[in-house]
């Protein structure tokens, strides 16, 4: 089929038509294999999709790698493709235009794969959206030999089952050496004549970290609980094991990277310090998927930043990792970068530091370069919460970095918070506006000459919601109306304050994505539905309609609460049971058992504390 | 798939990017620019392709990256974000391809004209090119304020027959949408000269520039309001801009640039 023609007059009628013609620089344009030929038969073609808007999907940082990491295999082109706004998906139902890669417009469904990033929940409606735009059949059991295999990975992909019903192959982890391997097991398969699918399904399950959901069998209780969930083929391991990159330094990256068309979230030269958080902050899921702990060297860093900065032409570099403050050797880093990036004129932008360490020295040093809002996440507003969560930090270590950088010439700060968070008190919530006036307090007590703007304090909260593997993946989400509660409570106390803003995140939204999170497969059918009846970008807050989600999940039978607000007993089998990310099972049990007595846990610096990653044998746990 | 939030927040909330709040400057920050006097070249450059589709601010950002990417040694803002310094004669609307606009970027150093337009040319994504490059006369009029005309191509099934057809003389009002709503202008003063080419081509040469500007497709909807070209062909025609123009001392019109 030849590729799409995309009319102008579409093109002219659209918001932002540049998210769809592609064209950028260091965007792969590769020339495909005569059909007929052995090369062709051994060349594989991959889409990887976004399941959101391109100013979104450009910005992340998987995305980039992985298109690297497929682009540099001879036998293999990677193309992108990326959620069309609503606009223009109504243009191409009305034309009749499939979904296409931006690279050569080829609909989707002539790949050899089409692969997916799980990146938040509420983008499931828009994996099957796309699917359904690309004319490829939703359900995995639809497909035939000529249809795609639709893969996915990305933070979500460690409780995909809400949408395992779609989904022929799921890689857990960090994919840049499974795909690889993946690429390899296809590319043989395909080139020896191919077959049927399960054939090649069967391979791939062989591969540690390839999870084919279409092999498991899961078996429900008469509550509703999942009873079992067992593999069905000999060839499916009991249990999936994440993959990690062991050796970071060696990790591919992407100096040549996209430079994308549109202003983007992130848009920048991204440097991943480290993979993992030593922390542990016992609601954070990142903290515990993407263990253990394993760092870049600052040689590699500045080589990268450099080399990558001089092939995009980005204006400015920026740190990526949970928690940038606990990178060993920051100060070396930063030192050697703003050297090295000022003779290239471009900017260092630090992202928000760890309370407990934010030293003036490294301000002064970013003030060098370019100076960025302050951000910090007490994450919650009494001591006694935030040694529920684990939050080892306390209102002194605020105060005094606050005042460091009030002393030297900052007039405010974004402070993150969670609402809902397990064993919350109101008197939790009143402890957040009361933190927040501490703040007010201790800028009046700044000397007046240092103090030449009003102050502007950003009070954010977000609705916490239980995911799977962390310590709190049994515990019941808040409901919607005490989240509403305490979240107006708090608007009241912070209100008379010209200097403090308060900004809250949608406690509808935090409801079907606790549903979604921790779901399993009887959801994909009111994923399917709500797709049909036209769901799209619920991540977007104004496009957001629970009472529609709560009509679906209700003409099918499915009660939200059931998975939202449920007590789960340490016993129950969970949808993710037979999905292993290395930290084992006990380990966040007990975890779960020490947050109820409110103690804290100590990080892997301090101690370790035997969560289960060290199995892969690397990383912070052997240093 | 690394290392992005997954604790339940926004995920489009960009964490370390609040504009609200003001950092300190430097002393003795400012932007002027480190610009030598005599270092500003003068290209002329073409866009088509997916390039075509990027709206003002995102062709300059691209401008601005494939300088960066030449390595050459340009004149930079000061302060905080240091940004080449760029002028553009005249935007370009979205879904317009151009053969002749003109830009000047301030350097820092000598360059040799042929060597900037190659290596920039080099450094350009898809669908843009270098076509000349000059150093720029010092002195004089700016480069936005020098535009007074401009020409397109326009083409489509029956475009240059739709112009053949448009009354000779009286107003041409058509609707131009903007913020707030849509407002009627006449486009018949706007237009010096009109050239059917073809059935399916008209060349136009329109006013252009800060003072007073045409917009091509205000004039395709005009050949869809006046002459009964289809409203879908008219949303469809290809546009270029083939030709912008400043008024030479005699007052008539010379090619800009
Ligand atoms: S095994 Fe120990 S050091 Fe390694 S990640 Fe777990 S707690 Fe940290």
């Amino acid at each position: 089929m030849p590729p799409v023609t995309l009319p102008r007059r579409i093109l002219r009628s659209v918001e932002k038509p540049a998210r769809y013609v592609g064209g950028e620089r260091n965007a792969v344009r590769k020339t495909l294999p005569a059909p007929g030929t052995p090369e062709a038969a051994a060349f594989a073609r991959f889409a990887f999709c976004f399941p959101d808007v391109y100013e979104i999907g450009m910005s992340h940082s998987g995305l980039r790698i992985l298109y690297h990491v497929l682009n540099r295999r001879p036998d293999t082109w990677c193309e992108r493709a990326f959620a069309p706004w609503t606009d223009m998906e109504e243009a191409m139902r009305r034309e009749g235009i499939p979904l296409f890669s931006l690279e050569s417009r080829t609909p989707l469904r002539e790949f050899d794969f089409v692969g997916f990033t799980l990146q938040y929940e509420l983008s499931f409606p828009n994996v099957l959206a796309m699917l359904d735009l690309a004319g490829i059949p939703l359900r995995t059991a639809q497909r035939g030999d000529a249809d795609p295999f639709v893969i996915a990975g990305g933070p979500c992909a460690y409780n995909a089952e809400p949408i395992a019903d779609f989904l022929d192959l799921v890689v857990l982890g960090e994919a840049e050496e499974s795909l690889d391997e993946l690429m390899d097991a296809y590319v043989a398969w395909k080139a020896a004549g191919g077959g049927p699918r399960e054939a090649f399904l069967a391979r791939a399950s062989a591969i540690p970290g390839v999870y084919v959901p279409s092999f498991y069998d899961v078996a429900y209780h008469d509550d509703g609980t999942v009873a079992s969930v067992l593999p069905n083929r000999p060839e499916a391991p009991a249990r999936v094991r994440k993959r990690i990159v062991k050796d970071l330094d060696a990790a591919p990256f992407p100096e040549a990277d996209l430079v994308p068309n549109l202003e983007t979230v992130h848009d920048r030269v991204f440097l991943e310090l480290f993979r993992g958080c030593i922390r542990g902050c016992r609601f954070c899921q990142a903290g515990f998927v993407y263990r253990p702990v394993r760092e870049r060297s600052p040689g590699v860093l500045r080589a990268q930043a450099s080399a990558s900065a001089a092939a995009t032409g980005h204006e400015e570099v920026g740190l990526l990792s949970l928690s940038t403050s606990d990178y060993r050797r920051l100060p070396e880093l930063t030192d050697g970068l703003v050297e090295d990036l000022a003779h290239q004129r471009v900017n260092l932008s630090l992202p928000s530091l760890r309370v407990d360490s934010v030293s003036l020295e490294l301000m002064e040093k970013a003030s060098k370069v370019k100076r960025a809002g302050l951000t910090f996440a007490p994450e919650a507003g009494t001591q006694r919460m935030r040694d529920v969560v684990n939050k080892g930090i306390g209102e002194e270590d605020l105060l005094r970095s606050l005042r460091l950088a009030f002393e030297g010439g900052w007039n405010g700060a974004k402070l993150y918070f969670m609402l809902g968070l397990p064993t919350e008190t109101m008197e939790d919530v009143e402890g957040i506006a009361a933190l927040a006036r501490s703040v007010e307090a201790l800028w009046r007590s700044i000397p007046r000459e240092l103090r030449l703007r009003p102050l502007d304090l950003d009070v954010s909260a977000s609705m916490f919601v239980p995911k799977p593997f962390t310590p709190f993946q049994w515990e019941p989400q808040d409901t919607v109306p005490s989240l509403r509660e305490k979240s107006r409570h708090l608007r009241e106390l912070l209100r008379g304050s010209r200097a403090i803003r308060y900004q809250w995140h949608d406690t509808d939204q935090s409801f079907l994505e606790a549903v979604l999170a921790r779901g399993d497969r009887r959801l994909g059918a009111a994923l399917e539905e709500g797709v049909r009846r036209g769901r799209r970008f619920d991540s977007w807050d104004d496009r957001f309609d629970l009472a529609a989600w709560l009509g679906i999940l209700d003409g099918l039978g499915l009660d939200p609460a059931f998975y939202a607000n449920r007590r789960r007993p340490y016993d129950e089998v969970l949808p993710w049971d037979h999905l292993d990310v290395g930290v084992s099972r006990s380990f966040l049990v007990k975890e779960a058992k020490t947050a109820q007595e409110g103690d804290t846990t100590p990080h892997c610096r301090e101690k370790c504390v035997g969560c289960g990653a060290a199995v892969y044998g690397g990383g912070v746990c052997f240093e | 798939m690394s290392s992005d939030r997954t604790d339940g927040r926004d995920p489009k909330a960009p964490p370390a990017k609040a504009p609200h709040l003001r950092a300190p400057r430097p002393e003795g920050a400012s932007n002027r620019p480190n610009a030598a006097p005599g270092r500003t070249m003068r290209i002329r450059f073409a866009r088509t392709g997916p390039a075509a589709w990027l709206a003002h601010l995102d062709l300059m950002r691209t401008f601005e990256r494939s300088l960066r990417r030449t390595g050459l040694p340009l004149a930079f803002t000061q302060g905080f974000s240091p940004h080449p310094v760029m002028t553009f004669a005249l935007p370009l609307g979205v879904g317009v391809d151009t053969e002749a606009d003109v830009a000047d970027i301030a350097l820092s150093e000598d360059v040799a004209p042929e060597d900037f337009a190659a290596r920039l040319s080099a450094a350009f994504p898809e669908g843009l090119r270098v076509l000349s490059a000059h150093l720029a006369p010092e002195g004089g009029e700016s480069l936005m304020a020098a535009v007074r005309a401009a020409t397109y191509e326009l083409s489509g099934p029956g475009v240059g027959t739709a112009a053949g057809r448009l009354p000779p003389e009286g107003p041409l009002v058509v609707e131009k949408k903007g913020k707030d709503g849509a407002k009627p202008v006449d486009v018949r003063p706007l237009l010096i000269a009109l050239e059917v080419r073809s059935p399916d081509g008209v060349r136009v040469l329109v006013k252009a520039g800060s003072r007073e500007n045409l917009r091509p497709d205000l004039f395709l909807q005009a050949l869809s309001v006046h002459a009964g070209l289809p409203s879908e062909e008219a949303a469809d025609a290809a546009i270029v801009r083939t030709a912008l123009w400043t008024a030479g001392p005699d007052g008539a019109l010379g090619i800009l640039g």
